[in-house]
């Protein structure tokens, strides 16, 4: 047997495994996943914006969805709303500029500040959030396949929208924002509140007067180029890969073994390979949105 | 929010599968250094592999 074979098949004499399967071999994987996680953070902060996810998200195709959904389930749909849509960007831009994802600043800026800062005096609002999607129709199945989102967009007070699809950096990735800003104008029995993940928050009256108007594009904003790198694809396809490199050695171990009539004592490859699928299958399904 | 529920299947998944081997080679009395670290580098590099996309 050659050297290289012992690196793939186990030993002729001993039978011991082959040296890709040793636990040594298995620890090189496992700091090479975290070397690798460690890195992308180092890129991240070195050069930001290099790292990151491209999305190809319409925020007319967001609207379209969005009505589809209310119309569906009997409701009519909403209508754009320019002071509305100014708002969404308007807090897209300072998500990135404050470098957070929330539906509070750390500055302490509220989503009502930014709505009724836009010029949109609104007795009921609401607001969805979603980052790292490939594209529109993710981003609302997202939203409708969470309870708290989707009652914001099945909501029946709303009769206008607002929708920004903001590209900037964020913890030194390049990142597509969505923001999605629902309301009404009309006169209801309660004191004006805005829908958050599935609460009712109450607007502060200090809040509601003297609302000095926001100017787009006033802050900080680093619009990036495209990322060169997805390090969410580059991660996926590599532990898929190595995934199913590790279960073919594994069933190629079994097999040599099963040829030569030998039995070993560590060979519960089928444990091995049950804990891996079950993490290739994790792997595979996996998506890099995130909706809040 | 991020969908971390595969995350938490894989972790559980990964405590089942270490808990059964360490008992079947404990009763055994083949529990040796090398079948010790094989389990538990298997069981870690699970979880690795999908914190590096989920987290």
């Amino acid at each position: 047997m050659k050297n290289w074979q012992h690196w793939f098949f186990p030993h002729k004499d001993t039978h011991k495994k082959a040296h890709l399967l040793s636990w040594e071999a298995i620890l090189i994987y496992v700091l090479f996943f975290i070397l690798l996680q460690v890195g992308f953070s180092i890129v991240g902060f070195a050069k930001p914006g290099v790292l990151g996810i491209n999305g190809n998200i319409d925020q007319k195709r967001l609207i379209e969805l969005t009505n589809q959904e209310r119309q569906k389930a009997g409701l009519p749909p909403l209508v754009e709303n320019e002071a509305l849509d100014k708002a969404a960007k308007l807090k897209g831009e300072n998500m990135f500029a404050e470098n957070y994802w929330a539906h509070f600043a750390p500055s302490g800026k509220s989503p009502w500040d930014f709505i009724l800062g836009s010029g949109y005096k609104f007795t009921y609002a609401g607001e969805n959030l979603a980052k790292n999607f490939y594209s529109s129709d993710e981003v609302v199945s997202a939203w409708m396949a969470s309870q708290t989102h989707k009652d914001n967009l099945l909501n029946n007070k709303y009769k206008d929208i607002g929708i920004a699809v903001v590209e900037g950096v964020l913890n030194g990735q390049k990142t597509t924002l969505v923001v999605q800003e629902f309301g009404t104008t009309e006169i209801l029995a309660s004191t004006p509140a805005v829908s958050i993940q599935g609460k009712q928050i109450a607007v502060p009256t200090r809040d509601l007067i003297n609302k000095p108007e926001l100017v787009a594009g006033s802050e900080a904003r680093i619009a990036p180029a495209k990322s060169i790198i997805d390090p969410f694809i580059f991660t996926k396809s590599l532990g898929i890969s190595l995934t199913l490199f590790i279960g073919a050695l594994l069933a190629l171990d079994l097999l040599v073994l099963y040829r030569r009539g030998v039995l070993r004592i560590s060979s519960h490859h089928i444990a091995h390979m049950s804990i891996l699928s079950i993490s290739a299958a994790s792997l595979f399904t996996s998506s890099p949105g995130a909706i809040l | 929010m991020i969908k971390l529920s595969p995350l938490y299947i894989v972790i559980f998944a990964s405590l089942i599968y270490l808990l059964w081997a360490f008992a079947y080679h404990k009763i055994d009395k083949s529990l040796t250094f090398s079948i010790y670290m094989e389990y538990v580098l298997t069981a870690l590099l699970s979880i690795i592999l999908l914190m590096g996309v989920l987290l």
